[in-house]
């Protein structure tokens, strides 16, 4: 599928399953994200992309299948064992804790660190990053615009100092200021050396910044490789249903 | 006149409780022909507790709902005898000030109970309507605070009463034969009301009671009818309990007793009335050998010493026990005659060979009709979530006959609108007219009254019910025992009739789904997502049944879905949103080409080169 | 009412408004964090009173007793937890429920087995049944100490929920517990805290009842839980200011009743109290504070 230099991808799964009672959501799926990537995970809904990403963060068990991060496996791990290890998720939808104060939500970000200086200066850091959380840092989160609550969710999960980050739809719902405003972030967290996976429903969006892109649908992975050779007629294809016979 | 129970239920509801009458009938044979007046006095406290826990389970086990406060019945209905039992002089010499009219009367056995549940009836009518509205863990403590209340009233309406120190004279009447004929008769009650139309559909709230009102069900009158059923219930066997005890005071009406009767409903099995019975037994013969225990044994050469409370001690701990290693009691959710089933060679029933008219009646036009007025018209429908603007502002339309697609980008609105038109969740402002009535803000329960069926994108089927039970919950009055037939055999759900929903594999779950949104014969089907997690094949078959229904009942049908390809194929029309607000309308062709919606599926003009 | 038969009132309802505060606000913060009502946390407050006998026998003077008693309700509590529903950690509302009324069931059982089915008495300081006059009024020392520990139980819990790391854990874990495992809040550990921390208030209450009451008896716990959970629903369960509304117009509710009831019906204080309270949940079935929930 893709050439790969000499070291080990960061994140290598292989074979994954997961089903929620009699439904199989991930059919032995299998991928890989080097250090330092950006991977796209493409599909319509239902493919089973946020059940991947939740998986990958320990809130679900598969039923068979691997996991290794960095070389270990992390597959059965609950999901405080799994961000200790480096991988941060930012679930759909965003899940800002509504009656704690956007401060307050950064620092649960940074509760598996102990190092409370430079936790205060990252949350510091954060709130220049994002000016409107800035200046509405005292305020309780459930009170922010949907755009203003991605922005707390990315920071929160950047508390943890991860390694990789998973993102699942970071666009959802947000208007199309803050959805550049977001993929900038995202191309600025790799450049400052956080690996991410990330899921899209916004194909263009997600391929103008992604190195690599695995496409899933009903489950399975049915076409990866590096960007430039997903040709684009095809996925609109598959997304449409245009041009399809019938 | 049409049969209230259908006969698929009906029978094995008779096979069931002929098992258990035999049962009890040979338990009796056998105690008065080698029992001691001891073991007959257990005998009779074990049949009092099978009508108490069958009265108890009529509430619990159909609705799901605790309470608490269900012996306040059983004490409300003791009482009321006991004050029309007790022999006038005994009476008058123990409660001096009562008034005129109850010095006198004396009720024999079948009055007295009579009027003990209607007594109780009474009560639960006046407190069960605030009651019923309440939200399940609300109405567990509001049934604690009934129990509490009522049991301070016995204890110092003393006039009526005599508080703690209690009644006594209360004729025996309830012996072994006549307990044992109640007890059969509660047996009856309970599983009859079980599979009745109306315990059928409260049984589907338990299981979900969102898609349960979606369907057509009241859900707060469905449980209300369960909780006066089994509050009068519980007051006739209160009465019969009085009469079996002689003496009583108001402390028996209070938690030791309610503990001992959840005790045998978790123990024996919440939902089944053969497992309510098993509980019964088994906790009947605990209290009894352990009762023994308490005063000192001998086994063998060891003398135990007393021990007070092991009873308690012992039924907790069973009660822990099955809560970890078989949570829903020993009989689970099977009644006796499933079990019987096992034993008794399979009747095949045979298939119709054809696929099912779903309706007898001239079938009307298939396509869309311009001239009627549409079934479905919605206009500035808006809602607001905690400051997300989810809809805002958007206009539908829907004609006879019609297949209307409504696709989107995931957040556009979709669910939310179909959750505003169904009723499960009320628009913030906007008009919606269905049929001729104005629905905006009715509940969703009296839209679907009104010819409105829908299913549900994470599927919400009665996961308990069996797929029959599941279709024949959601079927209206006018549908009988055929008209399920011919719902289940054009889903190709016949063979699989008997087994629980939740059993199903994925694909018939949705076709169940389906099921029950068609046999309402409604107007209008919204059908959430019905191609999820389906491959081609699967849903180039949903797309036949979808075609064949609007042509078989004459409905409209609203589809979401995101497989687009289905929806190109099915549709008439399509309606896109994104972010809450229609970006597109019109047929599947000039859909697939107008630039706007392929920009809101997949982003923004491209800027990779080809 | 006088002035200050008035004043006198209020203090008596702040007082035991401040029992049943601290009580609706355990059973609250442990259905937060768990969704489950513990039916047993009304033992909790046996346990206490039995425990302060016991260290009475043993000799300490009260602080120390009264010390020991909220110990041995936080451990309990924690105990509770670990064995009887830990193992039940997934299973339904109902089955908890059930659970924890087993639980409770055992440890009356435990005490009537182990002490007595009787009454036996919990000696407390001559300084706590004095009055205090100040002008026309006369307030008992007890009310005002209770009310005062209420107060400062109440402070420091507020305190400590917004200050600290654990307490911060403890109410995004109970906001939205999965997204809080997500952050690496640990599961177990929240809820273990939480049981610790509605243990202590319980001890706390419990050690406040025993002043009132001076006697324990395997049942005694069972009054003021009752009034607890009503407390804790009327302010909306798992609602944490709301069970402390709850609790302290629980008990202003039965004071007034109290003080103006005719003499014949007042055997009919608690139960008048809580049909008062059936009938606020009657027209508002979310409590007063809860979210209302649509459809259906």
């Amino acid at each position: 599928m893709t050439d790969r230099s000499v070291t080990d991808p960061l994140l290598a799964v292989d074979g994954l399953t997961v089903g929620y009672g009699s439904v199989l959501a991930l059919r032995d799926v299998s991928l890989e994200v080097a250090a330092g990537e950006i991977v796209a995970a493409l599909g319509p809904n239902g493919a089973g992309k946020t059940t991947l990403l939740r998986t990958l963060a320990g809130a679900l068990k598969p039923r068979s299948g691997s996991v290794r991060f960095d070389g270990s496996s992390i597959v059965g791990m609950g999901p405080e064992s799994v961000v200790r290890r480096g991988i941060a998720l930012i679930p759909e939808g965003r899940h800002v804790f509504p009656k704690l104060t956007v401060q307050e939500n950064l620092t649960i970000g940074g509760i598996t660190r102990s190092d409370r200086e430079e936790l205060r200066a990252d949350a510091q850091r954060w709130l220049e990053r994002f000016p409107i959380l800035g200046e509405r840092s005292g305020q309780l989160a459930g009170t922010l615009s949907g755009g203003e609550q991605q922005q707390l969710a990315i920071a929160r999960a950047l508390m943890s100092r991860p390694r990789m980050l998973l993102l699942d739809e970071p666009s959802l719902g947000l208007g199309p200021i803050f959805v550049d405003r977001i993929f900038e972030l995202v191309v600025e967290l790799r450049d400052a050396g956080t690996t991410i996976l990330l899921v899209e429903q916004n194909v263009h969006r997600a391929l103008a910044i992604a190195d690599r892109a695995y496409v899933l649908s009903v489950g399975s992975v049915v076409a990866s490789g590096p960007t430039e050779s997903l040709v684009e007629g095809e996925l609109e294809r598959s997304y449409l249903g245009i041009g399809q016979p019938g | 006149m049409r049969n209230p129970i259908p006969g698929n239920r009906l029978r094995p509801a008779l096979w069931g409780w002929a098992a258990i009458s035999v049962l009890l009938l040979g338990a009796m044979a056998a105690v008065q022909g080698f029992g001691s007046t001891a073991s007959e006095r257990t005998f009779v406290v074990f049949l009092v507790n099978v009508m108490l826990v069958i009265s108890l389970q009529v509430f619990i086990g159909n609705s799901g709902i605790v309470s608490f406060g269900h012996v306040a019945f059983m004490g409300i209905g003791a009482y009321t005898t006991a004050l029309l039992t007790i022999p006038p002089i005994l009476r008058t010499s123990q409660l001096p000030e009562l008034p005129t009219m109850l010095r006198t009367t004396e009720l024999g056995v079948v009055p007295a109970i009579l009027v003990s549940a209607l007594v109780a009836l009474i009560v639960a009518a006046i407190f069960g309507g605030g009651l019923i509205r309440m939200s399940e863990s609300t109405m567990a403590m509001a049934t604690l605070a009934l129990l509490v209340v009522v049991h301070t009233f016995l204890q110092n309406a003393t006039t009526f009463t005599r508080g703690s120190l209690g009644l006594a004279g209360i004729p025996v009447r309830t012996k072994v034969e006549i307990g044992t004929v109640a007890a059969i008769l509660f047996v009856l009650l309970g599983r009859l009301y079980k599979e009745s139309g109306p315990g059928l559909r409260l049984r589907a709230t338990r299981e979900d009671s969102l898609s349960a009102a979606a369907l057509g069900t009241n859900v707060v009158r469905a449980r209300y009818g369960s909780w006066l059923l089994s509050a009068a219930m519980m007051g006739a066997a209160g009465s019969l309990w009085a009469q079996s005890v002689i003496a009583f005071n108001a402390n028996q009406f209070y938690f030791a007793i309610t503990f001992a009767l959840l005790a045998m409903l978790v123990i024996g099995g919440r939902t089944s009335v053969s497992g309510a019975v098993a509980g019964a037994a088994i906790i009947t013969f605990l209290t009894d050998s352990l009762a023994r225990v308490e005063q000192g044994v001998r086994i063998g050469p060891i003398t135990l010493p007393r021990i007070s409370g092991t009873v308690q001690f012992a039924i907790a701990l069973l009660i822990i026990v099955t809560l970890i290693l078989r949570p829903e009691g020993l009989f689970d959710r099977w009644e006796i005659d499933d079990l019987l089933r096992r034993f008794v060679p399979k009747r095949i029933r045979r298939a119709p060979d054809a696929e099912v008219e779903l309706l007898t009646a001239p079938v009307p036009e298939a396509a869309p009709d311009d001239r009627r007025p549409p079934v479905l018209a919605g206009d500035d429908i808006a809602k607001n979530f905690e400051g997300i603007q989810a809809l805002a502002g958007v206009a539908i339309d829907v004609r006879p006959g019609e297949i209307l697609g409504l696709i989107g980008p995931n957040g556009s609105g979709k669910t939310t609108l179909l959750n505003v038109i169904s009723g499960v969740s009320h628009p913030t402002r906007g008009r919606i007219v269905l049929d001729g009535h104005e629905i905006a803000g009715l509940t969703a329960h009296r839209i679907a009254g009104l010819g409105l069926s829908r299913t549900f994108q994470n599927i919400r089927l009665f996961a308990q019910l069996t797929v029959r039970e599941n279709v024949e919950a959601a079927a209206p009055p006018g549908v009988g025992e055929s008209g399920v037939d011919a719902v289940l055999a054009s889903l190709g759900l016949m063979d699989l009739q008997r087994e629980k929903a939740v059993n199903l594999p994925y694909g018939m779950q949705r076709r169940l789904e389906i099921a029950r949104a068609v046999v309402r014969r409604p107007s209008l089907i919204l059908l959430d997502e019905p191609a999820a997690g389906m491959n081609e094949m699967e849903s180039d078959g949903l797309l036949e049944n979808i075609r064949r229904i609007r042509s078989e009942l004459g409905c409209s049908l609203v589809v979401v879905d995101h497989d687009l390809r289905l929806i190109m194929k099915l549709c008439d029309r399509i309606q896109v949103l994104d972010q809450g607000r229609t970006i597109g309308k019109g047929s599947p062709r000039q859909i697939a080409e107008d630039p706007v919606v392929i920009e809101a599926y997949l982003g923004g003009p491209s800027t990779k080169t080809a | 009412m006088t002035p200050s038969e008035f004043v006198q009132q209020l203090v008596n309802a702040l007082s035991l408004g401040s029992i049943y505060a601290l009580l609706a606000l355990g059973l609250s913060m442990v259905y937060g964090v768990m969704g489950m009502l513990n039916f047993a946390y009304g033992e909790l407050v046996t346990i206490t009173g039995y425990a302060m006998l016991a260290a009475t026998y043993l000799g300490a003077p009260f602080v120390v007793v009264a010390l020991v008693g909220i110990l041995a309700a936080g451990v309990a509590s924690v105990l509770m937890e670990l064995i009887a529903f830990r193992p039940l950690r997934n299973a339904s509302f109902v089955s908890l429920l059930f659970t924890s009324f087993a639980v409770a069931q055992l440890i009356q059982g435990a005490f009537r087995q182990a002490v007595s089915v009787r009454a036996r008495g919990v000696p407390v300081p001559d300084l706590l049944g004095n009055a205090i006059q100040i002008g026309s009024v006369r307030i008992s020392v007890l009310s005002i100490i209770t009310a005062a520990i209420g107060a400062v139980s109440l402070a420091a819990l507020t305190l400590f929920l917004r200050r600290s790391r654990a307490g911060l854990s403890m109410r995004a874990a109970s906001q939205d517990f999965t997204t809080a495992r997500l952050m690496g809040v640990r599961a177990n550990g929240v809820i273990s805290l939480a049981f610790l921390i509605s243990g202590l208030l319980a001890g706390i209450a419990g050690v406040l009842w025993m002043a009132r009451t001076t006697s324990v008896n395997p049942t005694t716990g069972f009054v003021p839980v009752i009034e607890a959970f009503i407390a804790s629903v009327i302010g909306g369960l798992g609602n944490l200011r709301g069970a402390v509304f709850g609790g302290f117009f629980l008990g202003a509710l039965e004071v007034f009743l109290q003080a103006t009831l005719p003499g014949s019906l007042l055997p009919y204080t608690q139960a008048a109290a809580l049909l008062v309270v059936v009938g606020i949940l009657y027209v508002r079935p979310q409590g007063l504070f809860g979210q209302k929930v649509e459809a259906i």
